[in-house]
């Protein structure tokens, strides 16, 4: 994300030679607004017309001072960049970037106390700057090492950091006010648009409905006698679908009787003594010297019947046997 | 902030809520309403397709049971002795014959009892049976037993006849 502000030219980072450093303490841990920075220490500038940027670190403040006149939203200096790198190192001194110039950092306590460029390196100042902070390390960086600790710097710099360099006004009750004002209008429009889209697309609907309805009730009109024929269809249906389930239970006892009398062959000597149809029941007594079974078997093979058994046989005397069947009749609805 | 801007965008709010609050309808529900009324009318259309004549829709049971206009109970009653005695003629002799006590039904019909006894040959029977299917009214036969007599010809028959009489 800091790679695409810097590529859309929303982030700059101020070169060490264009910046001068100045730095002070606080009385306490505030954050100072470019006015306040401007009326309080622009006096320390060198330039006559400077921009300032400050940075609070603790009580600490930092503050460059340079002459360009820079329009993207965050200016970062690259000395502040090069000594956010450095001090991770948590070793006090004097570093000397060795480049074109002589870029020099000095940090003593963790905070960055001096940045300077020279354009030959001078040794007696270095020397006096050791004595005067009261530093003994000097480091040198050379070039290539230089180039991967700017890279370095930039991109282990905290993302909130980016906030504390940024040049606009960022009051959140004044970008609240910025982004209302920016708003209003358009989002009036778009409120308005959707509700006229929305009443519209209603409204349409509703003449739909009306549509169909209109259309469904002369359908219906035309179809009323039908419908009513069926609805009395349905009704006398369901009404004889009562009664027969209720009345019509088992079949017709003449019907029963007559596939009786079909299972006895006319060349077959069988005498029927008595046959009684109760609702599901016949009761059924045959006199025949033949085979019972034989009977029993027919009739289990009768569409009427469901079960059927010999209750008993005996046989008179100087008569045919007597077998007595007792036959379940299958209900109408299993025909 | 634009005092103008604030103004207009905060009616245009009012405007929007009393939209949704009171006046805007739920498009989903008017959908639904749609979806519906499209399925009656294909109904609907269905039906005419189909077309169903009058008479496919009535079903002919008039003739199955006694008229509760014409007839009540009593009357019903004495007109299906009427038929047993007219189909038992010259077919089966009839020894007996009862009326069964029927308790009021709560039913849309009411059932005619009759107990008879009969004494006729098997094709006899068959003969009296098939005469009262002609009147094409509808008779059920219950408690029904078929014995032989000493005339080896003839049975001796004995049921409880039922017809129906449809109520008012």
């Amino acid at each position: 994300m800091k790679n695409i502000l810097l590529k859309y030219n929303l982030v700059t980072i101020l070169p060490f030679e264009d910046t001068f450093f100045y730095t002070t303490t606080l009385p306490k841990n505030i954050k100072l607004s470019k006015e306040l920075l401007k009326i309080n220490y622009l006096k320390y500038s060198p330039y006559t017309y400077a921009n300032i940027i400050g940075y609070t670190q603790d009580k600490h403040l930092f503050l460059w001072f340079y002459q360009k006149e820079i329009q993207t939203p965050i200016i970062i200096p690259e000395s502040f960049l090069l000594y956010n790198e450095l001090k991770k190192k948590n070793q006090d001194g004097v570093y000397i970037i060795k480049e074109n110039t002589y870029k020099v950092i000095i940090i003593k306590n963790g905070y960055l106390v001096s940045a300077f460029v020279m354009q030959t390196l001078d040794e007696a100042v270095l020397e006096l700057s050791l004595d005067e902070f009261g530093l003994k390390e000097k480091i040198i960086i050379d070039e290539q090492a230089y180039q991967g600790l700017y890279k370095n710097a930039y991109n282990s710099l905290p993302i909130q950091e980016l906030y504390h360099f940024n040049q606009l006004d960022l009051e959140p009750k004044k970008v609240v006010q910025s982004i209302f004002d920016y708003v209003a209008y358009p989002l009036s429009f778009i409120i308005i648009f959707y509700i006229a889209v929305s009443y519209l697309h209603t409204r349409q609907l509703q003449n739909e409905i009306e549509r169909l309805k209109e259309t469904y009730v002369t359908q219906r009109d035309k179809n009323k006698e039908i419908s009513q024929g069926i609805r009395r269809h349905n009704k006398e249906v369901k009404k004889w679908k009562n009664f027969i389930d209720k009345e019509l239970f088992y079949p017709d006892a003449v019907a029963v009787l007559d596939s009786i009398y079909k299972i006895i062959k006319p060349t077959e000597k069988v005498s029927i003594k008595d046959i009684s149809i109760n609702q599901g029941n016949v009761t059924l007594k045959f006199q025949t010297d033949l085979n019972p079974i034989l009977f029993l078997n027919r009739l289990s093979q009768n569409k009427y019947v469901k079960d059927v058994i010999i209750q008993n046989s005996y046989k008179p005397r100087n008569a045919a046997k007597i077998i007595t069947y007792d036959i379940a009749l299958k209900p109408l609805k299993e025909h | 902030m634009d005092t103008k801007k604030v103004i207009i965008f905060l009616f245009i709010l009012v405007v929007y809520v009393n939209y949704t609050n009171y006046i805007q309808q739920n498009s989903a529900k008017l959908y639904a309403i749609i979806e519906n009324l499209k399925v009656k009318i294909a109904q609907e259309k269905e039906i005419q397709k189909e077309h169903p004549k009058k008479e496919d829709l009535s079903i002919a049971t008039e003739h199955l049971m006694f008229d509760g206009n014409k007839f009540n109970y009593s009357q019903a009653m004495g007109k299906l002795q009427e038929i047993i005695t007219k189909s038992a003629k010259k077919t089966c002799s009839l020894k007996k014959i009862q009326w069964a006590q029927t308790a009021s039904s709560t039913l849309w019909y009411d059932r005619l009892r009759m107990n008879l006894t009969l004494e006729c040959t098997p094709k006899a029977f068959y003969t009296f049976t098939n005469k009262l299917k002609e009147d094409k009214k509808l008779f059920i036969i219950n408690n029904f037993r078929v014995l032989k007599t000493r005339n080896k010809e003839k049975l001796y028959i004995s049921m409880q006849l039922m017809a129906y009489r449809k109520n008012k």
